[in-house]
C-alpha cells in the first residue's frame, strides 16, 4: 500500500505541475492583453507599458510563469482589473456558493437517487420500476439549465414559493440544488438499481432470508451495503461534474458561484480572475481524483497489489 | 499469397456476420428503432432546412413581434420578427454538426492517443497518462469555456473546443483496449512477417478496437449537443444570426410568461435529440457489447 501511495503521490505531482502550464498557456495565448481591455479608450504606448509593468506582463514567458506559480502558493492572485477587490477573496466566496451548492446537490441526489433505485429494483418489471427508470431516463437527457428555467418558473414565478435568484437567503440554495440533485439523482437511481439487482440474486442474499432476517434488513443492510461503491464512486465524479456543471444553474438563478465568476471574467478579460479560477478548480479535481484512487486502493487489494508489483 | 488472400476473405464474412448479427439484435429494439428513424429525420430536417424552413432564419417579419403561434408563423415569432419555427430548423443543423463533427475530432485524437500509450507502453505511455490526466483535471464544460475563449465564439470554434474537451475518455478505452490486443498471437505473427509498429496499430488493433469507437462515439455525441446547447445558452458559442437551440432558449427565457412556446419548442427539440441519441448508444452497446449489458 506504501509504495502505491507513493507511486501515486509522484504522479499527482507531476499533474499539478503540467495542469499550472497549461492553464497559464491558455489564459497567455488568449486575445487582448490587460492593459488594451483596461484602457480601451486610452492610445497613449506609454500608459499601455506602464499599466504592463505594473502587471508584471513585461517580463519574459517562464518568468511570468514563475510568478504565476508563486501566485497560486500563496493564494495572492492581486487585485481584480474590474472588481476592484482581491482576486482570493472572489475566489474564496465562489468556491464557498458552489461547494454548499454541491454539498446539497450530492445529498439530494442520494437520498432521492437511492430510495427510487431501491423501489424500482424490488418492483422489477412493474409499473414503478418502469415509471422510475423512464424517470431517470428523461433525467439524463434533460440539459440542466432547461430544468433550472422550468423550476424557476413554476415555483418561482408562478406559485412565488421560493426566491427567483439571487442569494439573499438560504432559501435561495433550494431550487439549483434540487435541478442539479434531480439529474444527479438520475444516474444514482439507475445504478442502485443494478446493484440492488444483482445484490438480490447472490446466494448469501437467499441464506440471510433464510435465517429468518427480516426482508427491510436485508435490502437496507447487505444489499446497500454493496450498491454503495459504485455509487461512491460516481458521486466522486459528480461533485467534479458539479464543479463545473453548476456554472448553468448558477447563470439561471442568479448565484455568485465560482463558475459564474469564470464566465464573467471571460466576458471580461479579467485575466488574474481566469488563472485562479481555472487552476484552483483543477487542483481540487486532481486531488479528488487521488482520494477517489486511494479509496479504491484501500478497498480493493487487486488495485494496489498491480501498482505495487510494477 | 492465395493463403492471405483466402484469410481476408474469410475476415470479410466474420466481420459481415458480426455486424448483421448487431443489425439483427438492434432490429428487435423497438427504442432503438425509434430513436433510429428520429436521428434519421433530424439528419433529413438538417440537410434540407432552407427547404423545410417556411422562412430564412434571419428573415425579419417586423410586422409580428414576439407573435404567437398563428398561421404564418406556426411556432410564434422572437422579439425581431424571426421565425421561430423556422430558427429551430436551421438550429438543427449546428446541433448534429456538433454532434458529429467534433466528436470525429475527439475521436482521432483519442484513438491515436489511445493507441499510441497502449501500442508503445513505458515511457510513452507514463507520458500520453499524464497528459491524459491534465486534460482530464478541467471541468469538461468549464474547460471547453477558457477554449472559447482562446479562439472566439463561432461554430467552427465551438467544434475545436468541445473537440479538443471531449477525447480523454475515449483515449483512456482505447489504450486499455489496445494494451490486452496486442498480446495476441497474430500481433506477433504480423511482426514476424515484418510488418512495423504503424501497419499493425493501423492495420490490425485498431480495427479491433472498432465497436468500443462505435459505442463511445455514440455515447459521446448526446453529451457533445448538450455542451453546444450550453456554451450558447451562455452566451458563449454559437452567435446569433446563426440559430442554435441553446441560444434560442436563453433569449427566449426573458419571454416565458409572455410567449412560453419561445423556450418550449427548441427545448423540445434538444431533449428529444439527446434522448434519440441516449436510447440508441445504450442499444448500440447492448448489441455491440454483450458484457456491457445494464441489467434489465
Amino acid at each position: 500500500m506504501k509504495k502505491y501511495i507513493r507511486s501515486r503521490l509522484i504522479q499527482t505531482l507531476v499533474v499539478l505541475i503540467g495542469v499550472t502550464l497549461l492553464t497559464f498557456i491558455m489564459v497567455n495565448v488568449a486575445p487582448g492583453d490587460a492593459a488594451t481591455v483596461m484602457t480601451e479608450k486610452i492610445t497613449d504606448q506609454a500608459a499601455i507599458d506602464r499599466i504592463n509593468a505594473q502587471l508584471g506582463l513585461d517580463k519574459p514567458y517562464f518568468v511570468q510563469y514563475f510568478l504565476f506559480l508563486r501566485n497560486l502558493v500563496f493564494f495572492d492572485f492581486g487585485t481584480s482589473y474590474f472588481k476592484y477587490k482581491p482576486v482570493m477573496q472572489l475566489i474564496i466566496e465562489g468556491f464557498r456558493v458552489t461547494g454548499t451548492l454541491a454539498v446539497t446537490i450530492i445529498l439530494f441526489a442520494l437520498v432521492v437517487g437511492l430510495a427510487m433505485g431501491i423501489m424500482a429494483a424490488l418492483n422489477r418489471g412493474k409499473f414503478w420500476d418502469q415509471l422510475i427508470m423512464g424517470l431517470s431516463t428523461l433525467g439524463m437527457a434533460l440539459p440542466s439549465f432547461l430544468l433550472a428555467i422550468l423550476l424557476q418558473y413554476i415555483f418561482g414565478l408562478k406559485m412565488q414559493l421560493l426566491p427567483l435568484s439571487g442569494l439573499t437567503s438560504w432559501q435561495g440554495y433550494v431550487l439549483p440544488s434540487v435541478t442539479m440533485g434531480m439529474i444527479c439523482a438520475a444516474e444514482v437511481a439507475r445504478l442502485t438499481r443494478t446493484s440492488m439487482l444483482d445484490v438480490l440474486g447472490q446466494d448469501y442474499m437467499r441464506t440471510a432470508t433464510a435465517k429468518g432476517i427480516s426482508r427491510q434488513r436485508i435490502i437496507l443492510v447487505h444489499g446497500l451495503k454493496n450498491a454503495l461503491i459504485p455509487i461512491l464512486t460516481f458521486l466522486g465524479n459528480s461533485f467534479k461534474a458539479i464543479l463545473g456543471g453548476a456554472v448553468l444553474v448558477e447563470t439561471v438563478f442568479g448565484l455568485n458561484g465560482i463558475g459564474r465568476l469564470l464566465v464573467d471574467a471571460i466576458m471580461q478579460r479579467d485575466t488574474p480572475i481566469i488563472q485562479g479560477v481555472t487552476v484552483y478548480i483543477a487542483m481540487i479535481f486532481v486531488l479528488v481524483n487521488l482520494g477517489i484512487d486511494l479509496f479504491y486502493g484501500l478497498i480493493d487489494p487487486r488495485i494496489r497489489l498491480a501498482k505495487d508489483n510494477d | 499469397m492465395e493463403a492471405q488472400n483466402a484469410l481476408s476473405q474469410e475476415q470479410v464474412i466474420t466481420s459481415t456476420n458480426f455486424y448483421h448479427h448487431v443489425w439483427e439484435k438492434l432490429r428487435e429494439n423497438k427504442v432503438a428503432i425509434v430513436s433510429l428513424l428520429l436521428i434519421l429525420l433530424l439528419i433529413v430536417v438538417a440537410l434540407f432546412a432552407p427547404q423545410i424552413a417556411p422562412y430564412d432564419e434571419g428573415f425579419q417579419d417586423t410586422a409580428h413581434v414576439l407573435s404567437k403561434p398563428t398561421n404564418i408563423h406556426w411556432l410564434g415569432t422572437d422579439e425581431f420578427g424571426r421565425d421561430i419555427f423556422s430558427r429551430i430548423i436551421y438550429g438543427t443543423r449546428v446541433s448534429l454538426s456538433v454532434g458529429i463533427i467534433a466528436e470525429l475530432i475527439a475521436m482521432t485524437i483519442g484513438v491515436l492517443m489511445g493507441a499510441l500509450a497502449g501500442y508503445f507502453g513505458g515511457w510513452v505511455d507514463s507520458l500520453i497518462s499524464r497528459i491524459i490526466e491534465i486534460f482530464g483535471s478541467f471541468p469538461k464544460i468549464l474547460f471547453a469555456i477558457v477554449i472559447m475563449n482562446i479562439i472566439g465564439t463561432g461554430v467552427i470554434n465551438v467544434f475545436i473546443a468541445i473537440g479538443m474537451v471531449g477525447w480523454t475518455g475515449m483515449a483512456r478505452m482505447i489504450r486499455s483496449q489496445i494494451l490486452q490486443l496486442k498480446e495476441n498471437e497474430y500481433v506477433e505473427a504480423a511482426h514476424s512477417f515484418g510488418a512495423g509498429n504503424t501497419h499493425i496499430i493501423f492495420k490490425h488493433l485498431i480495427p479491433n478496437t472498432l465497436s468500443t469507437i462505435i459505442v463511445n462515439m455514440t455515447m459521446a455525441i448526446p453529451q457533445d449537443i448538450m455542451y453546444e446547447a450550453s456554451l450558447s445558452f451562455l452566451g458563449l458559442g454559437v452567435q446569433p444570426p446563426t440559430s442554435s437551440w441553446g441560444q434560442i432558449i436563453s433569449v427566449g427565457r426573458v419571454y416565458i410568461s409572455t410567449l412560453p412556446g419561445y423556450v418550449l419548442f427548441p427545448s423540445i427539440a434538444l431533449v428529444l435529440t439527446v434522448l434519440a441519441f441516449n436510447l440508441l448508444g445504450d442499444a448500440l452497446r447492448d448489441a455491440l457489447d454483450p458484457r456491457l449489458r445494464r441489467m434489465d
